[in-house]
């Protein structure tokens, strides 16, 4: 009887109906997200902690735009109507202390726009085509902006003073490095053709200033270029700089594509409407020179870079590389000393669980699990799980975007900027994601203005799993915008990560974490100096206490376009007891410092043996 | 003289008269009866019941086996139903009958069609144009729009959205015979499964408002319609998760003797990280289907993502040892053996797993609906 109802069962599955309407059914659910956390709670699984309850009227993060100076908008462009995909990438956020002072300064890129606008140019799709690339438009540059921060959540704009008042090329992303050791960080900006070096030197009035020193140091690099990351990839102290490169476009190539939505004829082309260049990586000889050795290394023009971070990830002391790409093969490069191996596919870090290649555009690192291990995050294009590749040790990852409860949000976002940040300081690593689409005529009923996402790291049964707290977040939280660079950093030194947001087209916004509020808890901050102001990325840093270990890493790039804090903060919960604190510096020893009061920043010295307390 | 019933004559007269009318009473239930069964199997057909109308017309066919339109109406209600094998059976016996052979040529070239010969599916809507009011004309556009879909989710079931879509002639064949269909097929039943055609293809324009609009209209009229409310939960589980999950609580509750049901929740139930839940289901299934393949995957699959690949490993050899070759398996005996640091047996899984996707990428390029 069983066998017959086996068979029975069997056959139909195999009925043709039933095979097309379960493969139907497995494709698009498997491929689908879930059920919100809080409407369903049937069945097992559904037995999370319950998350902290906020006080009345009170919510994790606070806008505080209006009253900061920060006033900015990144301008795509897209008003002049010539659907360039140019115009879908946005622009970063850099936050660092340009002055000295001790307080984060933001630094934004400001993009660009064209110039005539389509309307200028012959309606029918062909004849436009046909006349953009015998004459293309002008694009220019939109001013980028840098705040300096006042201390109380008080900022002045002060990119005339600093030499940052142009004239600007198309921009996108901001990176930050002391390129040439001299103990103050500059500043790198891409964009469309063009990468610029900033070099933070005196203004000879006690301020400082930057001034261009891109063709000086040969920093030549013509391609499109987008996130940008730095570290010392040869171990000889200067930090080198890898520049992500997304497509060879121009006006000349120009193209709209027919909408797959039926709300409009036309939007702008996929990505792989657009061969993929070689991207660049520029050693640094010194801080003297720069010199692209990416023939070196045998790059190859198959990835359409937009995220890139580096760390170490297989704990070797050396930072390697990991790059987003858009549509294509991530790239993960393991550093053997000086020479770059890329072994993507072979760790399990290249495709989905689908054994599928993604639209990847951030991207961050972090050990989400109390392994002591990087996980590799990415964010990715609606359609797409995003992805979350548990670091198994040995150069081996594992995708567990479903077991952690990511594929539960579901896939429409199409998802930029992110970072890992312990929000409520409880030493669990969480993640922050901006969301916007790229498409003006979205599919599957998706939008262009898309809410952002802050994911708690919880424990469920043993595993860790990422919950949406939107609802705890407030009111930013709740608003779709176009969301696309994103920096997580101590904006007032109260060791809780403020997060400031790029849009497209509407205004930067600056979110004050008040999680403190709700949910108050210790912390201790970090900031790590090589000896000699030597860089140290991929250095890794350990708290350990009261049996436990908590594990953070010094990275360069991650999230899009932006550049976040790099001090190191971590959260402790209600412990007072900071325990012990180990430095693996990148391609040197080990450090450890004690007795550390918590609540408090301290800069960490290679080779110093006392802690300075900031 | 009297009438006297004693004698041999009356008693002969008696009882023939009786059989007489035993004879005409039967002749005449049988007749009642069989119309009845007609008129049944009438009713399911408007209904769209095509299993029930099945039932009817062998009933009726019983007592008239030799009826070559009841034969021919079963071919259809059979073939209508998906029931390929059981109209192929039927048809052939309406072969003896030779006044049948226009009306059975139509069936056969119906029955390619509904499984994906649009070559003549093209030429049966040409009839269809020159006659749109014959008898069964309806059925053509029907047989084309069951064929088409078909034939476009081609091996692996996709109904896989593409813009080229818009500009193939028998995509547009497609939506031209759905509006015909919903402009004279006025019964309800045939209403809300235009409603469910159109809405499909709208989904495969990527036309997300029409297509949800149209697959929640036909729910409304019909809630039980399976396909239609699969479909919806399909469109909206990309933005509406709960609303597809509670599509496919709702198909279980109806259907919990389908086990397609069952690893659907279970699937969805894994993508929502709820292992233990997704395991559960499955373990249940695999008690009656022990040697399925999507079930043997799927359980694997849990078991992967639980981070335990040996466990994982059993599952997936169990469905390979079926004889199953699937991408989904390849794919995930790859990863399996890559944890496992087996890494030339996951170098051939994966291999395998690239063919498979060079191949749905062939098809896909192509973007042309070829008929088999």
């Amino acid at each position: 009887m069983g066998m017959q109802h086996a068979t029975d069962t069997t056959r139909g599955l195999r009925h043709p109906g039933a095979m097309l309407i379960v493969a139907i059914g497995f494709v698009a659910l498997a491929m689908s997200g879930a059920i919100w956390v809080a409407v369903h709670s049937s069945g097992p699984g559904h037995e999370a902690p319950a998350l902290p309850k906020n006080p009345d009227g009170l919510a994790w993060f606070r806008d505080v735009t209006a009253d900061s100076g920060v006033s900015f908008t990144y301008r795509t462009g897209r008003d002049a109507g010539h659907l360039t995909i140019l115009e879908s990438l946005g622009g970063g956020v850099a936050l660092f202390d340009y002055d000295g002072d001790g307080l984060l300064d933001i630094f934004v890129t400001g993009g660009g726009d064209f110039d005539p606008p389509r309307c200028d140019y012959p309606d029918d799709p062909k004849s436009y085509i046909d006349a953009v690339h015998k004459k293309p438009p002008a694009i220019r540059g939109r001013p980028c902006k840098l705040f300096k921060n006042l201390g109380n959540w008080k900022f002045k704009d002060v990119t005339k003073e600093t030499g940052l008042d142009g004239p600007w090329f198309y921009t996108h992303g901001a990176a930050v490095a002391d390129y040439d050791r001299d103990g103050w960080p500059d500043l790198l900006v891409t964009g469309l053709g063009r990468i610029v070096l900033l070099h933070n030197e005196p203004d000879g009035d006690g301020g400082r200033r930057f001034v261009d020193v891109t063709e000086k140091l040969g920093l030549k690099d013509t391609a499109w270029a987008t996130s940008a990351g730095w570290a010392d990839l040869d171990g000889d102290g200067w930090p080198d700089l890898y520049a992500c490169h997304y497509l060879e476009w121009t006006f000349a190539n120009h193209k709209i594509c027919p909408a797959r939505s039926a709300g409009a004829p036309w939007d702008v082309c996929p990505p792989q409407e657009f061969p993929a260049p070689v991207h660049a990586l520029f050693r640094n000889e010194q801080g003297k020179q720069f010199r692209n050795i990416a023939k070196e290394h045998y790059f190859a023009a198959v990835n359409k870079g937009l995220g890139v971070v580096l760390a170490d990830l297989n704990d070797d002391g050396r930072p390697d590389i990991y790059v987003a790409g858009d549509g294509t093969e991530k790239l993960l490069f393991f550093n053997r000393g000086g020479t770059l191996e890329e072994k993507a596919k072979a760790a399990g870090a290249a495709l989905d669980d689908l054994g599928k290649p993604n639209g990847s555009m951030g991207l961050d690192i972090g050990d989400y699990d109390g392994s002591g291990r990087p996980a590799l995050w990415v964010t990715n294009f609606q359609g797409d799980v995003h992805n979350l590749y548990q670091n198994l040790g040995k150069e081996l990852f594992h995708h567990q975007a479903r077991a952690t409860g990511i594929a539960a949000l579901g896939q429409h976002w199409v998802a930029f900027g992110t970072s890992f940040l312990d929000i409520d300081n409880d030493g669990w690593e969480d993640l922050a994601i901006v969301n916007g689409h790229v498409l003006y005529h979205p599919i599957l009923g998706s939008s262009l203005k898309q809410k952002p996402l802050l994911l708690h790291n919880q424990e469920q049964r043993g595993r860790r799993f990422f919950k949406d707290v939107c609802a705890l977040g407030g009111p930013y939280f709740a608003t779709p915008a176009v969301g696309r660079g994103l920096a997580v950093g101590d904006l007032d030194n109260d060791g809780w990560p403020d997060l400031v947001v790029s849009h497209s087209d509407s205004p930067v916004a600056l979110l004050r974490n008040e999680t403190a509020k709700c949910t108050p808890a210790h912390w201790i901050g970090v900031k790590l100096v090589g000896k000699g102001h030597r860089d140290v990325v991929g250095s890794t840093i350990i708290r350990e206490c009261e049996g436990r270990r908590w594990t953070r890493f010094a990275k360069g790039g991650g999230s899009y376009l932006s550049a976040s804090d790099s001090r190191i903060l971590f959260g402790m919960g209600e412990s007072q007891a900071v325990g012990r604190i180990t430095v693996k510096w990148s391609w040197g020893s080990t450090q450890t410092w004690e007795n550390l009061t918590p609540d408090s920043y301290w800069e960490l010295s290679e080779g110093e043996p006392k802690a300075k307390r900031l | 003289m009297p009438l006297s019933l004693g004698g041999r004559k009356t008693r002969w007269l008696a009882a023939g008269l009786l059989l007489v009318l035993t004879a005409g009473a039967s002749f005449g239930g049988w007749r009642l009866w069989v119309g009845y069964q007609e008129r049944q199997a009438q009713a399911a057909l408007a209904a769209r019941e095509f299993d029930k109308a099945l039932i009817h017309l062998k009933r009726a066919m019983f007592l008239r086996s030799n009826d070559a339109d009841l034969r021919l109406l079963a071919a259809q209600a059979a073939r209508r139903g998906k029931d390929y094998s059981e109209s192929m059976e039927h048809a052939r016996v309406c072969e003896q009958s030779r006044e049948m052979a226009v009306a059975l040529a139509l069936e056969y070239a119906l029955w390619r069609v509904q499984n994906g010969d649009l070559t003549e599916g093209t030429r049966q809507l040409a009839v269809y144009r020159e006659q749109p009011d014959a008898p069964d004309a309806a059925l053509i556009l029907e047989a084309y729009l069951e064929g088409f879909l078909k034939r476009l989710t081609g091996d692996d079931g996709l109904d896989e959205p593409s813009p080229k879509l818009a500009t193939m002639p028998e995509f547009k064949d497609a939506q031209w015979a759905a509006a015909q269909w919903l402009d004279r097929r006025t019964g309800k039943a045939d209403h809300v499964q235009g409603l469910v055609w159109r809405g499909r293809l709208y989904g495969l324009l990527s036309d997300h408002p029409r297509a949800v609009a149209d697959l929640r209209k036909a729910l409304e009229l019909d809630p039980e319609h399976f396909e239609a409310r699969l479909h919806l939960a399909a469109q909206v589980a990309q933005g509406s998760p709960a609303e597809a999950e509670s599509h496919l609580q709702f198909l279980l509750k109806r259907h919990p003797d389908r086990p397609m049901i069952r690893l659907l929740l279970a699937t969805f139930r894994r993508n929502m990280g709820e292992l233990e839940a997704a395991r559960q289901l499955l373990d249940e299934l695999l008690v009656t289907n022990p040697a399925s393949p999507p079930l043997l995957v799927e359980r694997g699959m849990v078991e992967l993502d639980a981070g335990r690949p040996e466990q994982a490993e059993s599952w997936l050899r169990k469905a390979e040892a079926t004889g199953f070759d699937r991408p989904e398996l390849a794919l995930a005996l790859g990863r399996c053996m890559r944890l496992a640091g087996r890494l030339d047996e996951a170098q051939r899984y994966e291999t395998r797993f690239e063919q498979f996707e060079a191949q749905r990428q062939r098809a896909r390029e192509a973007a042309v609906v070829k008929s088999p």
